[in-house]
């Protein structure tokens, strides 16, 4: 029982995690906050069903296609929105509200397209359940894990190791001492919102080949991911893994043991907490506080 | 009138203020020079309540202070200014003034609404007046402040400290980005605020400015203090000039008034 | 346009609005559209004073109009109380709420205190939602009683725009007296320059917190009145949706004047009954609405049209 839980709460929290890990890049790459990674996690999930489940694409094809789209839709974001307001030195809380604009009009474009009911993934694998031990786990699962963990290795050797992945983390610290060395800051920003938005991605073709899709299915773990990445130290790639297992976690055993009802309730308590008492999270993130 | 007692300050690993002492004198004009980096910035922050000392006192009046936020040093008369102009852009100039007023007035949230500040208003719109006419900019009461010319918007900065009527006035580097005509005109509102009897503590670049209107000066250098007198002395001090040879403004080196 | 001027000008807007009522008693659909729009503007223009004037933001304030809503439907159906001093207790609720709320929120840079603020509206859908034996859950509170005096009964459409009518005029008229006192020019300064405002010898921590009390007062009261006259409510109407609309209402009309929240909130009523027969686009609608107005028209429509080419004139010598 206590097994199945935690394999749960690792699922869930690394789709947490993938979210939480958006959000940090853009906060560390551009200052600013985005309230859309929710959402790009649903179209990521949505694009890759039709691929899969409606195109009869093969899935790993699919997943390809869905990863590049949502990189490119992410590009497109920063392009057509982001940069027009920074270009006019709007205040940051217009770029908040834009973001949620996004975020309401995915939502309902997707209701539209796909309906309000839930969508099923079609299995993946021929077999429906592997035993390890006593404990029997849907491939899907495994594949999911596997996929978080790629991800994140893939981000963090591009980010450390890769030129380009040095020079995002350059413009991040000093965009003017970045220019001066030849650095295209502007491009550098737009790649880390492509990223977050290939990253969301992912997490939603992890999450719905086991739990469905819907277009709801953003709301919720965009704000769980957003709490992670919080609790870690807003910023701070590895705060945002750590803190979105450690939500993921306490979420579920509340649920098991307490109440599932109130699921949503402790994990946004959890955040309003962290946000008054400790605000730079575990691991002290460079919270611009006032 | 202000007596800071072995303030010090250390960021991280930086001893930005170390354990410097100073007297300023009722009346006034005091200035606190010393080439960038120097920590007089840092210092002023400290003096006006934004950042809390490491070790030290600040002495206001026969209080300490060193503890008290802006918004508190504001009620007891201290007022300031800033290196970078900041000022409330989007309201009128009027208004400006007004708000700069506030720990003067008393009029809260129920005599709002009732309409019991009736009269306070009316005094404070004409004290608000009296002060841009003692600046010089009663002829913009109207207009919005950001549509102000920079020596205008120094001058609004003024006004508004002024608003609070401190006994203790901090400027921080109000000269910055003037053209001479308006250095000039500065000179005189701060010998004009001088002789009403508030005392002024400043920080300047600008050597000629500085020796021309202080009556005592303070150099830090690094973070310490350096030298501390009459504005004749300070200018054939060797450590003075010295810290300035060393990584000083190319500018700075007129000291002769 | 002279004071004496606007002063007539108002006085006749407020008496051609307070009797089209009574022209057109008989089209129930716009009677019911005004007293709807009555009670939001009064919500919005609470989220004005937070936003618009102290420049704080909450996309939560569906929690406080359901503070209110609840407060006073509770009070009013298990405990008799007439609904005038439920609706009152409801309104010092949501105050109570918002000081506590506001305490260690206001010190947060923008996007985490716009977090608390969604936090909050979630936490409170889901207490809502969840607490039956308090509030019926999911299933809502039935007859809730109507305003009364004496034995005249608020019960009419007509009836509910005069009592919202009534109380929005008053509620404006505050606003108004509070924007142009000290309180007001210290909220300004605190949305203008914090660093200023707090050398200026205001205390910003407290009036942004007494920015919130207010807003949550005014937002909660028009809960209240929406609870007496639809006499149901339930969760479903206090969502982050509901926040959301609030906000566009505030962002389009023109966010930080009087006449900014009546304006939002008239012009997106209008355009929403446009798009009645297409009601499942009305959401995409919003989110369209306020991706366009903060793309493109972030003063509101009252902060594009009225502007006096004096104040707006930027000296040549200007650095």
């Amino acid at each position: 029982m206590i097994v199945k839980n935690l394999i749960g709460a690792l699922t869930i929290g690394s789709v947490y995690a993938l979210l939480a890990l958006g959000y940090s890049l853009i906060y560390q790459a551009s200052g600013l906050m985005t309230f859309v990674q929710g959402d790009l996690f649903m179209l990521g999930a949505v694009v890759g069903l039709a691929l899969y489940a409606y195109l009869k694409i093969p899935f790993i094809i699919a997943f390809v296609l869905t990863i590049i789209g949502m990189f490119f839709f992410g590009l497109l974001i920063e392009k057509c929105v982001i940069r027009i307001l920074l270009k006019k030195e709007a205040a940051v809380i217009y770029v908040v509200l834009s973001t949620i604009a996004l975020s309401i009009m995915l939502q309902n474009f997707v209701m539209l397209v796909w309906g309000s009911q839930l969508l099923f993934f079609p299995p993946i694998f021929a077999v429906s359940n592997i035993k390890i031990g006593s404990v029997s786990i849907i491939p899907e699962s495994l594949m999911g894990f596997g996929m978080a963990l790629v991800s994140m290795l893939l981000l963090h050797i591009f980010i450390n190791k890769s030129k380009f992945g040095t020079a995002m983390r350059a413009a991040a610290q000093d965009p003017m001492a970045a220019a001066t060395m030849g650095i295209d800051v502007s491009k550098t920003t737009s790649i880390t919102w492509g990223i977050s938005a290939a990253l969301a991605g992912v997490a939603g073709l992890i999450f719905s080949p086991i739990y469905a899709a819907s277009f709801v299915m953003g709301v919720s773990p965009g704000l769980k991911g957003f709490a992670g990445a919080v609790i870690g130290g807003y910023g701070n790639m590895y705060g945002a893994i750590v803190g979105s297992l450690f939500l993921s976690l306490t979420e579920t055993f509340v649920a098991g043991y307490i109440s599932s009802g109130y699921k949503d309730f402790i994990s946004f308590f959890i955040l309003i907490l962290i946000l008054f008492i400790k605000p730079r999270g575990i691991f002290n993130a460079d919270v611009l506080g006032d | 009138m202000l007596t800071v007692k072995n303030l010090t300050m250390i960021f991280g690993g930086l001893t930005a203020v170390n354990d410097v002492s100073f007297i300023v004198n009722k009346n006034s004009i005091f200035g606190l020079i010393g080439p960038n980096g120097a920590g007089k910035t840092t210092l002023f922050n400290i003096i006006s309540g934004f950042l809390e000392p490491l070790k030290g006192q600040i002495i206001f009046k026969g209080d300490d202070i060193q503890n008290l936020k802006p918004y508190q040093l504001n009620k007891k008369g201290i007022a300031r200014t800033y290196q970078v102009i900041k000022i409330f852009k989007n309201i009128t100039i009027l208004e400006s003034v007004m708000t700069a007023m506030h720990s003067r007035l008393k009029s809260g949230l129920l005599a709002a609404i009732t309409g019991n500040n009736f009269l306070e208003e009316r005094r404070a719109t004409k004290r608000a007046l009296e002060i841009l006419e003692f600046v010089g900019l009663s002829h913009t009461s109207d207009n919005l402040a950001g549509s102000l010319s920079y020596g205008q918007q120094r001058q609004l900065e003024i006004a508004g400290a002024l608003a609070s009527e401190p006994s203790l006035l901090l400027l921080d580097e109000p000269a910055a980005g003037m053209n001479t005509k308006e250095k000039n005109d500065l000179i005189k509102l701060i010998k004009k605020i001088q002789d009403m009897g508030v005392t002024i503590l400043i920080i300047e670049h600008n050597m000629r400015l500085i020796m021309g209107i202080a009556d005592h000066i303070c150099v830090l250098n690094e973070g310490k203090k350096i030298a501390d007198g009459k504005p004749k002395e300070i200018q054939q001090n060797e450590d003075v000039i010295k810290a300035y040879l060393g990584g000083g403004d190319i500018n700075d080196y007129n000291f002769r008034s | 346009m002279s004071n004496t001027n606007k002063r007539y000008f108002y006085f006749l807007l407020i008496l051609i609005a307070g009797l089209l009522p009574v022209v057109f008693h008989d089209q129930i659909f716009l009677i019911m559209l005004m007293y709807s729009s009555a009670i939001y503007t009064i919500a919005v223009s609470g989220l004005d004073i937070l936003f618009g004037y102290s420049g704080q933001i909450s996309i939560g304030h569906a929690a406080f109009y359901g503070i209110g809503a609840y407060t006073s439907a509770i009070l009013s159906t298990r405990l008799g109380i007439t609904p005038w001093i439920t609706m009152l207790l409801g309104g010092i609720l949501a105050v109570i709420f918002a000081v506590l709320i506001a305490i260690p929120a206001v010190k947060l840079v923008h996007h985490f205190l716009v977090l608390v603020t969604i936090g909050f509206g979630q936490i409170f859908y889901t207490f809502v939602g969840n607490a039956k034996q308090l509030t019926n859950g999911h299933t809502g509170i039935m007859n809730i009683p109507y305003f009364k005096i004496g034995s005249f009964s608020f019960n009419t459409m007509i009836s509910y725009f005069y009592v919202a009518f009534f109380i929005m005029l008053m509620f404006l008229f505050i606003k108004h007296k509070i924007i142009k006192s000290r309180i007001g020019r210290a909220f300004i300064a605190i949305r203008e320059n914090p660093t200023s405002a707090n050398s200026s010898g205001i205390n910003v921590r407290y009036y942004k917190i007494m920015a919130f009390a207010i807003s949550a007062f005014y937002t909660g009261i028009a809960g209240a009145m929406y609870a007496h006259f639809t006499n149901y409510i339930s969760p479903s109407t206090f969502t982050f949706s509901q926040s959301i609309i609030f906000f566009v209402m505030l962002l389009v009309g023109g966010k930080g004047s009087l006449f900014g929240p009546i304006v939002g909130v008239v012009t997106l009523t209008v355009v929403l009954q446009y798009l009645q027969a297409l009601s499942q686009y009305q959401s995409l609608a919003y989110g369209a609405i306020l991706l366009f107005t903060v793309l493109f028209l972030p003063q509101g429509i009252v902060g594009s049209v009225f502007i006096s080419p004096k104040k707006y004139f930027i000296s040549k010598k200007a650095v």
